[in-house]
């Protein structure tokens, strides 16, 4: 895997229009790994910090984060949708990432995954969080 | 070497395996044949939470010997020769499709038997209600249906539900309210999942997959009865597929023979055939077997079989709730509105079942994750981005209306010659197309669904321009007393074929509107017996 990330330029980032928070970022990670800066620049954009680094691989690879790419708000969107939905686009097909850890399922907070037993009538009652 | 039975079944879903136990029990020598392989329910399980699309065959691999129809590749499986693509899958493997069965235990009404006497279409069944009542108090036994006895669904019962009734979702009872004062009548739906545990099984936890697969079996699959049968005696033989059922001059089975995964081949030969594919295979099987005393194919003189296909096309349709609803949790579907089934104006407009989904709108829309996804890309984040997730999902419903689809001799199962399956099948080959009968009850279930989506009160809602499959294939080897028109009699003994029977949807008439599963299962044990007096004759 490439770096990536390490060749956003100033330029990219400003026309991109993150700026600030992703300057900063990037300022504090430039020398780590192109895993572990993709890594934080997610935690940064999904407010999680515990995200799955096997996830995280399989995420820049359908991002094309393995080559080289132009830092824009529309990679920063799809960086959430990704973490969300646990899915990403892999050579132009959509796939299934992780679905069991999509961040949609904590976020939502009254529904959980599928084939993942619940408690018996819970689905009566309206969620406790509610 | 040549394998012997008194009963061959082939086939391993709901009516195989039913038929297989019934006759092991009575201590006859049973084989169950089945071109599938066992299944691994939590390796299932796992591919089923990994894969994309999540479609109802999604849990399970895909087999070079004997493949099955995906929903999402309507022309990968099926030749389609009609102007419409028929999308009903099915599964071949131990326990066939009810693996990913939505676990609906409904009967039909009364009047769905007397169709050409009541409104003039179709033809009548060569049976009515009363006959197989005492049958579908068996098979709510025999599948551990959970119902509420206290409600009158249409069809009059004689015994109770073995089970207390699965308790309706929050979602059903937001519909159940807001429909209070309307014609329309939100009732629970008798389920085969267990609404507290039995035997070894534990009641219905809420995993939100019954389509396609249950972790932990609250639901009913036929892979229940396969091990009862094999724990009384019977032999199942797995990716195993009959290909050729050999008769002799006087219509009489004489053998059947396979072809197994690794090549090999064989016959069994069994004293009375059950064939208990589906309404796909039964046919293909039995047309596939053509010889020069049967030349269109076994129990086929009338020219019937394959003929008269029939599905339960469906309207679906979903909205944005006003108000919360809390959707993807519980069962896929817990109440139904099931007083459409019954008017009296089915010479003209079909009967309709509407199922109220507990699943939100991952049928039309593939939520919560595309709802995920386009709520990311529209440039939320952080808290503003869980609030909306949070708020949106929670108001999505949705709902299907299950249409009589009548049958036409039209809508077939062949063969299409030119492709052979390593099994030595012909693929088959399906014409299909929606007649205006079909065409007028989707649109009257859209104007239905408006009306309704308007009383509970959304901010939105949307239609599937397409009928959507309902994966109940019925209707290729229809009931009859008349063997110039039917492929089976009423004991589903085949028409010049004294010792083969054929269970299964394909030997329905019509279809009415109930989710097929619960007659499937009672004509099967309605067969069972007649089943074992050939034996004896």
């Amino acid at each position: 895997m490439r770096a990536m990330i390490h060749e956003v330029s100033r330029r990219t980032l400003l026309i991109g229009g993150v700026l600030a928070p992703w300057m900063t970022f990037r300022a504090a990670v430039a020398k780590t790994s192109p895993l572990a800066d993709f890594l934080r620049l997610s935690a940064k954009l999904t407010g999680r910090a515990r995200l799955s680094v096997e996830t995280a691989t399989i995420y820049m690879r359908g991002l094309g984060l393995d080559r080289k790419v132009k830092y824009s708000d529309r990679l920063a969107r799809r960086i959430v949708a990704d973490w969300y939905s646990g899915q990403t686009v892999e050579r132009g097909r959509m796939i299934c990432v992780d679905y069991t850890g999509a961040l949609m399922w904590d976020a939502m907070g009254f529904a959980w995954p599928g084939g993942v037993p619940g408690e018996a009538g819970s689905w009566a009652l309206a969620p406790t969080k509610e | 070497m040549d394998l012997q039975a008194d009963i061959l079944v082939i086939g391993s879903g709901v009516a195989g395996a039913l038929v297989a136990c019934g006759a092991a029990r009575k201590g006859a020598k049973v084989i169950i044949m089945e071109a599938g392989p066992e299944v691994d329910r939590a390796a299932s399980v796992q591919q089923y939470q990994g894969a994309f699309p999540k479609t109802p065959e999604s849990a399970y691999a895909q087999s070079a010997f004997a493949p099955h129809p995906e929903t999402d590749k309507p022309y990968g499986f099926y030749a389609q020769k009609g102007p419409h693509p028929f999308g009903s899958t099915y599964l071949r493997q131990v326990g066939g499709t009810t693996w990913h069965w939505l676990g609906s235990a409904i009967r039909l009404v009364p009047d769905d038997f007397r169709m050409r006497s009541l409104f003039g279409l179709a033809v009548d069944w060569p049976i009515s209600y009363a006959d197989l009542e005492p049958w579908y108090c068996r098979a709510e036994q025999e599948l551990g249906v959970a119902g509420d006895n206290a409600d009158d669904l249409g069809s009059p019962r004689s015994a109770p539900y073995p089970f207390p009734p699965i308790a309706q979702s929050y979602l059903d009872l937001a519909w159940r309210d807001a429909l209070q004062a309307s014609d329309y009548k939100v009732r629970p739906t008798p389920q085969a999942r267990l609404s507290k545990p039995s035997g070894d099984r534990p009641s219905c936890h809420g995993s939100a997959s019954c389509i396609p697969i249950c972790p932990i079996q609250a639901k009913y699959d036929a892979t229940i009865h396969v091990a009862r049968a094999r724990s009384l005696g019977a032999r199942l033989l797995t990716d195993t597929c009959a290909n050729f059922v050999e008769c002799g001059q006087d219509g009489c089975v004489e053998a059947v023979k396979f072809k197994r995964s690794d090549g090999s081949t064989g016959r069994v030969v069994a004293r009375v055939v059950v064939i208990a594919a589906n309404g796909v295979e039964t046919p293909r099987l039995l047309l596939a077997s053509a010889a020069e005393a049967f030349p269109a194919g076994v129990a086929n003189r009338s020219d019937q079989l394959g003929r008269n296909l029939m599905d339960h096309p469906i309207q679906l349709s979903w909205a944005l709730a006003r108000r919360q609803v809390w959707p993807y949790r519980g069962p896929g579907a817990t109440s139904g509105i099931e007083n459409f089934r019954d008017l009296q104006d089915r010479a003209e407009n079909s009967a309709l079942r509407f199922e109220i989904g507990n699943d939100g709108w991952s049928w039309p829309k593939g939520a919560p994750e595309s709802t995920a996804r386009e709520l990311a890309m529209s440039g939320l984040r952080g808290k503003t981005l869980d609030a909306a997730l949070r708020d949106q999902t929670s108001r999505h419903i949705r709902v299907a209306a299950l249409t009589e689809q009548l049958p036409l001799a039209s809508n077939r199962v062949t063969l299409d010659s030119t492709q052979v399956e390593k099994t030595g099948l012909p693929r088959p080959a399906i014409f299909y197309q929606l007649d205006p009968y079909i065409e007028r009850a989707l649109a009257n279930a859209r104007r239905r669904h408006e009306d309704l989506f308007a009383r509970v009160g959304v901010e939105a809602f949307w239609h599937k321009d397409a009928a959507q499959a309902a994966g109940h294939i019925m209707g290729t080897a229809r009931m009859g007393d008349d063997p110039a028109t039917s492929v089976v009699d009423r004991n589903l003994r085949a028409h010049g074929h004294s010792n083969l029977f054929l269970v299964g949807a394909s030997v329905f008439p019509t279809g009415g509107t109930a989710n097929p599963t619960l007659t499937i299962a009672a004509l099967a044990l309605r067969a069972a017996d007649a089943a074992l007096s050939a034996l004896k004759a």
